[in-house]
């Protein structure tokens, strides 16, 4: 009986860990007007993969950095040129906002994902 | 009489042994250093700790190419390219490696200078560790390592491999590559380190 219960515990817990959402992790599809320097696309608390991307060519090149903007730490930026996913492999601490500038043209969007 | 002829004899006896006494661990000092080529392969005088290096160790934002730590250089062997060094590196940052493939360490380079191109094909390429992912010209902000993933791919697609590359301890995920920096010619050393315009 009591091995019974255990099991139906553990496979409980083992559906809740497949159904629940990464903890943290947010993402969104910024807008950002060609010229108009950085601009923030979301912020998350101690993200360790930082993932970005150009959805039109019209977006590329474009640059990306990573500010805390309690203390005005930063980092990057990186340059890149082409639509593919684009990760700075760093564990920040603090509330960290990813923030994008567009070097191509009119207002293409940018994928962005703090995890 | 006799007895201070003793005493002297004592005396010199005393201090030859004391002069042999100290002459013993130099002389075995000597020993150990006959070898210096030996001691330079030794693997520790190549032991790298690149969690340290500016370009890794940046709890508070980029690193300054004017003021980050003096960090040595790479010599790389023939053939092998920029991108080919970085994903070296990389591979080597990420793993915790003490020694990056197919490369010696080499005494720094000038700071500005991100790697110097070989000079004919026998050579290597030889790179910087202070900034090898190059640095920006304004503000001299020393550039940070970066991976790419193809864009066809959805995003939880790319996560999922993300995720099974941490959970399986291994560098870089299912087609992921080292982002290579377009440098400014400043920055790169054409066969010698001085061989570059000014930045």
């Amino acid at each position: 009986m009591l091995r019974r219960r255990r099991l139906a515990a553990l496979a409980a817990a083992a559906a809740l860990a497949v159904a629940a959402p990464r903890a943290g992790a947010v993402s969104t599809n910024c807008a950002v007007n060609a010229s108009g320097g950085f601009i923030n696309c979301l912020a998350l608390s101690n993200p360790t993969v930082e993932v970005v991307k150009a959805n039109q060519v019209a977006g590329t090149p474009y640059r990306f950095q990573l500010v805390r903007l309690s203390d005005g730490a930063r980092w990057g930026w990186w340059q890149w040129s082409d639509t593919n996913y684009h990760f700075p492999t760093l564990s920040l601490s603090g509330v960290i906002t990813g923030q994008v500038d567009n070097l191509g043209s009119g207002t293409p969007t940018y994928y962005v994902e703090l995890n | 009489m006799e007895q201070r002829g003793t005493g002297l004899r004592s005396l010199i006896v005393a201090l030859v042994v004391a002069a042999l006494a100290a002459l013993v661990p130099a002389l075995s000092g000597c020993a150990a250093d006959a070898d210096p080529i030996a001691a330079a392969q030794a693997p520790q005088d190549d032991a790298l700790d690149l969690s340290r290096a500016p370009w890794a160790d940046v709890p508070n934002g980029n690193n300054h190419i004017g003021t980050a730590p003096e960090w040595p250089s790479l010599q790389f062997a023939p053939g092998i390219t920029y991108a080919g060094a970085l994903h070296r590196l990389y591979l080597a940052a990420r793993t915790g490696a003490p020694q990056v493939e197919d490369a010696e360490v080499m005494p720094p380079l000038p700071r500005e200078v991100v790697y110097v191109a070989p000079a004919t094909d026998a050579d290597g390429l030889r790179l910087s560790l202070l900034a090898p992912w190059g640095w920006t010209g304004s503000e001299g902000a020393i550039g940070l390592p970066s991976i790419n993933m193809p864009g066809d791919l959805p995003p939880d697609e790319v996560m999922d491999r993300v995720r099974e590359a941490e959970a399986s301890r291994l560098p870089l995920p299912e087609g992921g590559r080292v982002d290579v920096p377009q440098l400014p010619r400043c920055q790169v050393g054409r066969g010698a380190p001085d061989n570059r315009p000014p930045c």
